[in-house]
């Protein structure tokens, strides 16, 4: 079992939502693939030094504080960063640490290789995709990297029967895409299966 | 700070409900806490332990815990959301002082050091070679020098284990300014008494005895046989590891003791082998005995008789 470090940038209790999730904490990783250019959380990306160390049966003991709520409302962690599912293999150990009874979730933009995701979706219990745009030449515009193993793990997502546990975020990237480009993106998305859609307007955080 | 009261109030209700439909008597009360709220505090921390621990004493009795879902629905006290999965980009931004932000990873430097009191009652501190600084958070850990001296990563906050053996372990918790931080361990209290009590050994476990002979009955001396178990490897070639059996006294003048034996031991798990198959090699003697032999539950003894080849 993989029992390496990971960087975290932060770790946030008590988060409350009115979607089913129940109680959760949000778990940061450090580091990803992209480098949007409105990224909330740019502590997260190469140059960040403000992070600890974490292996997952420390990070398990310190998020278990709450473990309480996390059976009481259906809760439990939510994995995202940075790009959470660029270590499969620390989300699979908590996963065998925490047990079945508390939720994991994941906010990924996705663009990580399948096999990552494969080894991730027997794990986890519901995905939040950013999709930024569905549009290849839209998305390098805005993340500087290509959308392919984007589509693709869609497609493997869509293969593996897992559409209904994915909220896929549509945004409205001022200055990038256009309402006609947010429904493009979700006419492509509805063909591969998925229904549940948040459409909603990126803050413009220039850095 | 609205938001933090309004998550303190919800989280109160889950735990009202908890209490409530486990039987516990749980008395809420008005939050007095003073200053930015972020949901929890210190009683309301004391609470959620409180409840656990009387949880955890209904399980240990046999009661049934109703846990699972049961305040599923405590989250729509939070104020009414438009339809639709509306899912806040605020509760994704790591905003400095809504969320406590990651601190700086620093490299505490420190000694470590015994507290040896002498007879005349003065207390020397010698360096602690070899004392081990575990970081609990991280799963890594230093070992001092020569010198004591040692270097690990840490954050604030983080708990570190020293330790080294026959001194009492200390927990410490990385704080501000500790740099240069002197870390002294005292002798462990081994409780002895003035009236020591010698105690007969305990007979051994999991010991092979072999008891080798020649073709006239005679028994071979330890020294005029070599022992190896062997195996076939995954490329399907023999491989092979000499154990070296001991005189424990005239009962077991040849013994191998399974459980202490490198080769014996299963390479993949460090745990001993359930079965073993040993080649004794014999001086003067040109063929080996090869023979397949079991973890012994108590002791075991197998008896190996060589003879030379007929001319």
């Amino acid at each position: 079992m993989e029992n390496s470090l990971v960087r975290i940038i932060g770790i946030a209790r008590h988060r409350l939502s009115t979607d089913g999730d129940g109680v959760t904490t949000l778990v940061a990783f450090h580091g990803c693939p992209l480098r949007c250019r409105y990224c909330l959380n740019p502590q997260s990306l190469g140059d960040g030094d403000r992070f600890r160390e974490y292996i997952s049966e420390s990070l398990y003991r310190e998020v278990r504080i709450d473990e309480l709520y996390f059976l009481a409302t259906n809760g439990g962690v939510t994995f995202g960063g940075g790009e959470p599912c660029l270590r499969p293999g620390f989300i699979r150990c908590f996963r065998e640490l925490c047990g079945d009874g508390w939720q994991i979730n994941l906010e990924t933009s996705l663009n990580v290789p399948a096999d990552n995701i494969a080894s991730l979706l027997p794990v986890v219990n519901t995905l939040i995709i950013d999709i930024k745009d569905m549009n290849p030449e839209i998305y390098r515009t805005y993340t500087g990297q290509d959308n392919s193993l984007v589509l693709s793990n869609l497609r493997l997502i869509a293969d593996s029967g897992r559409q209904n546990d994915c909220v896929i975020r549509i945004p409205l990237i001022p200055e990038f895409n256009t309402d006609a480009d947010r429904e493009a993106s979700r006419v492509a998305l509805e063909a591969l299966g998925f229904t549940r859609f948040d459409l909603f307007t990126y803050q413009i955080r220039k850095h | 700070m609205a938001r933090g009261k309004q998550t303190c109030k919800i989280l109160k209700e889950i735990r009202r409900q908890i209490a409530e439909a486990n039987d516990i008597e749980y008395v809420t009360s008005e939050c007095r806490y003073k200053g930015d709220c972020l949901g929890t505090c210190p009683k309301c921390e004391a609470e959620v332990r409180y409840l656990e621990q009387q949880l955890r004493s209904r399980q240990r009795m046999g009661k049934a815990v109703i846990l699972a879902g049961i305040s599923a629905g405590a989250l729509t006290l939070l104020s009414p959301m438009t339809s639709g999965a509306q899912l806040s980009d605020e509760s994704k931004v790591f905003m400095k002082g809504a969320i406590p932000a990651m601190t700086d990873t620093i490299k505490l430097k420190g000694t470590v050091l015994s507290a040896d009191t002498l007879p005349d009652g003065t207390v020397v501190k010698e360096p602690l070679i070899g004392a081990t600084i575990f970081n609990q958070r991280i799963g890594l850990g230093a070992t001092a020098d020569l010198d004591g001296k040692f270097g690990l990563p840490v954050c604030i906050g983080d708990t570190l284990e020293v330790k080294y053996v026959g001194f009492e372990s200390k927990i410490i918790v990385v704080t501000e300014d500790m740099n240069n931080v002197e870390i002294t361990l005292d002798p462990a209290v081994m409780g002895l008494t003035d009236d020591v009590v010698v105690v007969e050994n305990k007979k051994q476990e999991h010991y092979l005895d072999l008891n080798v002979f020649d073709e006239n009955g005679n028994r071979i001396d330890l020294d005029s046989f070599d022992v190896e178990r062997i195996w076939i490897d995954e490329n399907g070639e023999e491989d092979s590891y000499y154990i070296y059996p001991d005189y424990y006294g005239d009962k077991h003048p040849c013994s191998i003791p399974w459980d202490y034996c490198i080769g014996l031991k299963d390479d993949d798990t460090g745990k001993p082998l359930k079965e073993a198959t040993l080649r004794i090699t014999a001086e003067s003697y040109d063929d080996p005995v090869i023979i397949k032999v079991k973890y012994p539950k108590r002791n075991a003894r197998k008896t190996i008789k060589f003879k030379h080849k007929k001319k």
